[in-house]
């Protein structure tokens, strides 16, 4: 059996936090079944699917992804798949400007060549308004990361207008806790489908 | 000059020499592990070597170089392995200029400005090409002298705002798995020109293209198909009696 490696950020999984979440999965999903990792988890038992971000307890993507030779040292990767582009640009991670993004990318990338596994990064959750402008806003993060994915020699996978939460798929509190408030950066059920049926066809289509 | 490998191994900076640049016999490889690269006029040109970069190449044309790096004759028996990452901005024609590479292999380009040319390069692969800006199109197809620059294939190629389109092809067949084409300030909208026969098969992507604006352009017998490509906004194709642009879902 072939070994996929999900890296990602709260939206891949995500701590009980008081005052901001309720449960241990991926923000906004309903239920654990319900996050886009388990979804692609189940669509695809052909593959052993590893979260370290579930596993370590920890989005700390940048720490993470420092951690993956040592972590999956014995185990064979087919593919790695990033997802952290709603924290590009942010000034409270590591990726707070575009040599940290590419920066972060590299290591991801040097792990994946290490391994002769496939590098595979996914867009952020927003779809640029248009007229898309790559040098302010959420243009900006786009082209920092589609350019240091191709940069890596890795796969760009696409879910801005396929999931766009702005348009629907917006986190709408499933843990019925009106204290919390980070939840609608996040996508829905609805949302999380959506980014494992993307991934899955590209899994399908390149894998 | 011998042709014995040539390596540059640890340093901050690299000076591709001209005596490697533009001397025959080549070395045998050219291998280059340091971050940067600089060539004496800002255009490198390397011939008949197998060329392997294992760490990341940046060359800065300066607006006056032609081309930021020519390639000739590498690949095949010749291939030392992949060539890239690259960064290449300001030049004149071309980024990459690659001529009769058979079975070259490019991969992680970043190109700022001007794009690919790949001409008489049968067999070639790019994977991760990632163009901004590119005045004229990210990566042209076209034949050499000799071959008719068949059997290309493009993985994950990006292209933000490039004037002459994502993809321009001529008389030769390419398959593209995964395109991704954004319009930037107007500039971009035409995403593949084909034209003296061309074969086009692009496979997974997304096209965002000003509305009604021409995005695909056929002429002289060529033939452009989609496979469950998403085009964003609704576009027109423009395409000669003999050509066509056809959608598989």
């Amino acid at each position: 059996m072939e070994n996929i490696v999900v890296l990602g950020d709260s939206i891949t999984w995500h701590p009980i936090v008081g005052g901001l979440w309720c449960a241990e999965r991926g923000m906004a999903a309903s239920d654990v079944a319900l996050d886009w990792f388990n979804l692609i988890e189940a669509a695809h038992p052909e593959y052993t699917w590893y979260c370290p971000t579930r596993d370590q307890a920890s989005f700390d993507f940048v720490q993470i992804a420092a951690q993956l030779p040592t972590l999956y040292a014995a185990v064979d990767v087919r593919c790695v798949i990033v997802q952290a582009g709603e924290h590009g640009l942010a000034a409270t991670t590591g990726l707070r400007n575009d040599a940290e993004i590419a920066s972060w990318l590299e290591v991801v990338g040097n792990f994946c060549r290490a391994k002769g596994a496939h590098l595979a990064v996914l867009s952020r959750l927003i779809a640029p308004a248009p007229p898309y402008d790559p040098d302010t806003g959420v243009g900006l993060i786009d082209r920092l990361f589609r350019e240091a994915t191709a940069y890596q020699r890795g796969s760009w996978i696409d879910l801005s207008y396929t999931v766009n939460i702005d348009a629907g798929n917006k986190g709408d509190d499933p843990c019925n806790d009106p204290e919390l408030g980070a939840v609608q950066g996040h996508p829905n059920d609805a949302g999380h489908q959506a980014v494992a049926d993307t991934v899955s066809a590209w899994v399908s289509a390149v894998l | 000059m011998t042709r014995e490998a040539l390596e540059f191994d640890d340093r901050a900076s690299v000076i591709i020499p001209r005596r490697l640049v533009a001397s025959e016999p080549a070395p045998a490889m050219v291998r280059v592990s340091a971050r940067t690269g600089r060539g004496p006029d800002g255009d490198w040109r390397i011939f008949q070597a197998g060329l392997r970069v294992d760490g990341a190449l940046v060359l800065d044309g300066g607006s006056k170089a032609e081309h930021g790096v020519e390639l000739r004759g590498i690949g095949g028996a010749r291939q030392a392995g992949d060539f890239g990452p690259l960064k290449v901005w300001g030049c004149t024609q071309w980024s990459v200029a690659a001529t009769d590479c058979i079975g070259l292999r490019l991969a992680g380009l970043s190109l700022w400005h001007r794009g690919v040319l790949l001409r008489g390069c049968n067999g070639a692969s790019l994977r991760g090409v990632y163009g901004y800006g590119c005045d004229g199109p990210l990566v042209r197809v076209e034949p050499g002298e000799r071959v008719s620059g068949a059997g290309v294939k493009l993985y994950d190629v990006i292209s933000e705002g490039a004037k002459g389109g994502a993809l321009s092809v001529h008389g030769a067949s390419v398959d593209v798995y995964g395109l991704w084409s954004e319009t930037v300030k107007g500039a971009g909208d035409l995403v593949v020109e084909a034209t003296a026969g061309a074969r086009v098969h692009i496979w997974g992507g997304r096209v965002a293209s000003t509305p009604g604006s021409v995005a695909f352009m056929g002429r002289a017998g060529s033939r452009i198909v989609l496979h469950s490509v998403d085009e964003r906004y609704p576009t027109e194709d423009d395409c000669d009696a003999a050509s066509s642009v056809e959608r598989v879902p």
